[in-house]
């Protein structure tokens, strides 16, 4: 039995996604009505009050976001990320195919509220395939009279670049074609897209708009479970309520690991994110009780691996991801994360030298501290959860140097 | 594929979106109308006065952005899904059993200038991983049966065209 809310995803594979029709015959659209005949500051106000927190993982409050860029009382943009590059993470992806409708709402209520001058999603080049659906039902819904008066909303695609996810990387896409980050602040909230205030959130916090100015709070939120689990997918679960245990184990979500594979950690986030290990699965998965563990819930990656998968190994693949992505501006994160990959690769084929350890560790503690945007910061997240809970097995590959199944580690060239 | 003539990349630039802020899909889209799977100097030049970009900005931006690609492709390049979901969530060893079936490895081209294997960062699929990516498609929940299938399939595909 399924008891849990659908909020965020309610209509997906009932309705057509690309009908306004059946979206209004659903229920939608009314939050825009409502919206357009309250005031901004009442909208706001009901946005704070629900506690709806960023939901691309910044986890930064969104009402307190409208408000700066409302206080800043300019022209302003307002840019929807989708640019879902985490590995792990593919929720976003799914309101876009399914609700596509809800997202828009959540940008046209924001754009009546702050007033904007345009709306721009910014989509990952590999979901292309929602690229030419998605123009044609913004024309729709402009053709249909939803929009603010001069309001438009553009897609840009991206072309494979984890690193215009990042918001001022994403700026600098758009603007100049290439997705450089700059330091904040001034924060996009002051100056953003073409110098002027921007908003931007990612698509599940857009798609949670609605049911907020609807009274039906922000307290689900999705999670894509994916790895050594027998069911995979995007499910929308209430907060505090389950937990990682509890999602990889119901019926209603994972039906336990495939082969009945002992779980040997979790990646939570997507590939920036931490680590949880079995003795930590008991939490409830909510913003608070995460935090009091230490854990970040991020976007809402869920990723399962059994004992076959090797930790070490697992690190390697990771920082090799983000020393591939890294945009090459700060040299802490280019030769930081690249001598980190190095070591971890002498580790993993059995050559690690004495000591190889304690260079990650403290590599790694640099570059959190140290790196100029997000990227680099989240790149080692994964390093730093695992040396504090499984710290003995990278020893025993520094200490054993047939530790290491050759072939298994020979896979990557 | 044939080459494109001025007049049709000027076409697909504007139905693109024609301006700065769209330089990602309007190079995207050429590259995938070109012959060769890649975006050479004269379209550069052409995207260059119809955009305001300099031509040394497209080509920093094709060297920047993944999805473009720096040299002739093969005839169907498979694309490997690397991240970890995908090569470490299930149990079969794509890239291994690719090895082991066309006879190279990621990087290299079969004799016949046929396959070519290619590793990709995270293809937002991982609810159906392993999977890779030919052309525009995703295929996944792959396994050696499947892969040795869809490899045969896409040969067909390829001595047929060739007859035409």
């Amino acid at each position: 039995m399924n008891t849990n809310k659908n909020i965020l995803l309610r209509g997906r594979g009932d309705i057509d996604p690309l009908s306004i029709q059946a979206y209004v015959a659903a229920g939608g659209f009314t939050a825009l009505r409502k919206v357009s005949e309250m005031k901004a500051q009442e909208v706001i106000e009901k946005i704070m009050a629900s506690g709806v927190k960023g939901r691309g993982g910044a986890e930064y409050p969104v009402g307190k976001k409208w408000l700066l860029i409302k206080q800043e009382n300019k022209e302003n943009y307002i840019v929807c990320n989708a640019d879902e590059g985490e590995a792990g993470a593919f929720k976003d992806r799914e309101l876009l195919t399914y609700v596509p409708l809800r997202v828009i709402e959540g940008m046209l209520i924001a754009a009546y509220t702050l007033t904007s001058k345009k709306g721009y999603i910014y989509l990952r080049g590999e979901y292309l395939k929602i690229y030419e659906m998605l123009k044609n039902i913004i024309a729709k819904v402009k053709n249909n009279g939803y929009f603010p008066k001069g309001f438009e909303i553009e897609v840009i695609v991206g072309a494979g670049a984890y690193i215009c996810g990042e918001e001022t990387a994403l700026i600098s896409s758009i603007e100049n074609g290439i997705g450089e980050p700059s330091l904040k602040p001034p924060y996009p909230t002051q100056r953003g897209l073409y110098g002027l205030p921007t908003l931007i959130n990612n698509v599940e916090t857009f798609a949670c708009i609605p049911g907020i100015m609807n009274g039906e709070g922000a307290d689900t939120k999705l999670i894509a479970l994916s790895g050594m689990v027998r069911n995979r997918g995007v499910f929308e679960i209430s907060l505090d309520r389950y937990s990682v245990d509890d999602m990889i184990n119901s019926n209603q979500f994972g039906k336990g690991s495939v082969n009945g594979e002992a779980v040997q950690f979790v990646q939570l986030g997507g590939q920036s994110g931490s680590l949880m290990f079995p003795e930590q699965m008991h939490i409830p998965y909510g913003y608070k009780w995460m935090r009091m563990a230490g854990i970040g819930i991020g976007s809402g990656a869920i990723t399962v691996y059994s004992g076959r998968v090797s930790i070490v190994e697992y690190c390697r693949n990771v920082i090799e991801f983000f020393t591939m992505e890294s945009c090459g501006k700060c040299s802490t994160c280019r030769i930081g994360l690249s001598y980190i990959a190095y070591l971890l690769n002498r580790l993993c084929c059995g050559n690690g030298n004495e000591g190889d350890v304690e260079r990650i560790d403290a590599v790694a503690g640099q570059i959190s501290q140290l790196a100029f945007c997000g990227l680099g910061k989240g790149a080692v997240n994964v390093l730093c959860s695992a040396l504090r809970h499984r710290r003995e097995q990278f020893l025993i590959c520094e200490k054993d140097r047939s530790y290491f199944d050759k072939e298994l580690s020979g896979r990557y060239i | 594929m044939r080459a494109l003539s001025r007049d049709e990349k000027k076409r697909i630039i504007k139905a693109s979106g024609g301006s700065k802020e769209h330089i990602l899909s309007i190079l995207l889209a050429l590259q995938k109308s070109s012959e060769q799977g890649l975006i050479d100097e004269d379209t550069i030049r052409l995207v260059s006065e119809m955009t305001g970009f300099t031509i040394l900005r497209i080509k920093e931006i094709i060297h920047f952005y993944a999805m473009f690609n720096q040299s002739q492709e093969a005839c169907h390049v498979i694309k490997i899904c690397r991240s970890n979901p995908c090569s470490l969530g299930r149990e079969e060893d794509i890239a291994g059993i690719l090895f082991s079936l066309l006879g190279i490895k990621v990087g290299e081209v079969t004799e016949d200038g046929q396959f070519s294997l290619k590793y990709m960062p995270c293809a937002g699929a991982c609810d159906i991983g392993p999977v890779v990516q030919i052309g525009d498609e995703l295929y996944g929940d792959l396994t050696r049966e499947k892969l040795e299938s869809m490899i045969a399939q896409l040969n067909l595909a390829s001595s047929k065209e060739a007859v035409k």
